[in-house]
C-alpha cells in the first residue's frame, strides 16, 4: 500500500526541480488558499487571481522556506502579504461588484444563498478582522497559528476573532449556541 | 470552534473545490513561464559575461597571436560549415511526409 508523500518530501522533490512535486503540492493546498482569499477579498475571480500569483511566488521563493512541514502556513503568509497589497483595488472592484450584484435580478445570482449572505456579512468587517476570522472560524487554524500568517500580536487575533464572531452572528441574525 | 457553530454551514458553502485541475494547469502554466524568463535571462547575461571578458583579453590575445582574425579564419568555417549541416539535416528529418493512400487505414 502506498502512502502519501508528506509535505516536506514534496517541497524537497519541487526544491530539486520536479514540476510534479510542486503541482501535488498545488492541488494539495489550493482549496484551503482559495477559500482563505475569496472570503478576505470577497471576489472570486479577484481571489483565484491572488491564488495564483500566491503559488508562483512560492515557487520562486521555495528556497527560502525554512520548515518546509509548515507550507501550508507560510502559503497562506505569502496570500495574506499578497492580499493586502491589493487591497485598494479589490475594495473598489468589490464595491462595482456588489453594485452590480444587487442590479441583477434574484435568480440570476451565482452561488448559494448562505455563501452571498457570509460574502456580503464578511465585506463589512476591516480587513485584519475578516483576516483572522477566516482562518480560524472558517479554517482550522489556531490563534497562534494566524499569528504567525498575519504577522499580528496573539491577543490582537483573538480580538479580531471575538469581535468578528459576534459581529457575523449579528448581521447574519443567527443565535450563538455556543453560549 | 465547536461542530455545531452556527457560522459553520456559511464558512462550508464559500468553500473552492476540493480538486480543480483548471487552477493547477494555470498555475503550472505561469511556473513553465517564469522559469523560460529566468533561463532566457540567466543565458543572456551568461553571455554579456563572456562577451565582456573576451573584450578584456582581446590585447592579450592580439599579443600572442598577431593576426588573430586570420587564425581563426579556418575555425569560422567549419563552425558555419558544421552549422548549415544541422540546419539542413533539422529540416531533412522534420519535412512533413507525404503517404500513399493505402497506408492510412493503419492510422
Amino acid at each position: 500500500m502506498s502512502t502519501l508523500p508528506t509535505d516536506a518530501a514534496l517541497v524537497a522533490a519541487a526544491r530539486s526541480g520536479s514540476d510534479t512535486a510542486f503541482a501535488r503540492l498545488v492541488d494539495r493546498h489550493q482549496q484551503a488558499v482559495r477559500s482563505f482569499l475569496c472570503r478576505v477579498c470577497g471576489h472570486e475571480a479577484d481571489a483565484d487571481d491572488l491564488a495564483q500569483e500566491t503559488f508562483l511566488a512560492a515557487w520562486t521563493s521555495l528556497r527560502t522556506l525554512k520548515t518546509p512541514e509548515q507550507v501550508r502556513s507560510w502559503l497562506f503568509g505569502i496570500a495574506w502579504r499578497r492580499a493586502k497589497g491589493m487591497a485598494r483595488s479589490m475594495a473598489r472592484t468589490r464595491q462595482r461588484d456588489n453594485r452590480w450584484q444587487s442590479e441583477r435580478p434574484e435568480h440570476d445570482m451565482p452561488g448559494t444563498e448562505l455563501n452571498l449572505a457570509m460574502q456580503q456579512a464578511l465585506a463589512q468587517l476591516p480587513d485584519d478582522q475578516r483576516a483572522a476570522v477566516a482562518l480560524c472560524l472558517a479554517g482550522d487554524w489556531t490563534h497562534a497559528d494566524a499569528a504567525r500568517i498575519l504577522g499580528m500580536p496573539l491577543g490582537t487575533v483573538k480580538s479580531h476573532v471575538a469581535r468578528g464572531r459576534v459581529r457575523l452572528m449579528e448581521i447574519l441574525g443567527v443565535q450563538d449556541e455556543q453560549d | 470552534m465547536s461542530k455545531t457553530d452556527p457560522l459553520q454551514a456559511f464558512f462550508a458553502a464559500g468553500e473552492a473545490p476540493a480538486v480543480d485541475r483548471a487552477f493547477r494547469t494555470r498555475v503550472m502554466e505561469a511556473v513553465a513561464r517564469r522559469r523560460l524568463r529566468i533561463e532566457i535571462a540567466a543565458s543572456a547575461l551568461a553571455g554579456l559575461v563572456v562577451y565582456l571578458v573576451l573584450l578584456l583579453l582581446r590585447p592579450a590575445f592580439e599579443t600572442l597571436v598577431p593576426d588573430l582574425s586570420a587564425a581563426l579564419q579556418g575555425a569560422v568555417v567549419i563552425l558555419a560549415a558544421i552549422g548549415l549541416a544541422i540546419y539542413a539535416g533539422n529540416l531533412l528529418l522534420t519535412r512533413p511526409l507525404r503517404l500513399p493512400g493505402w497506408t492510412t487505414r493503419f492510422f
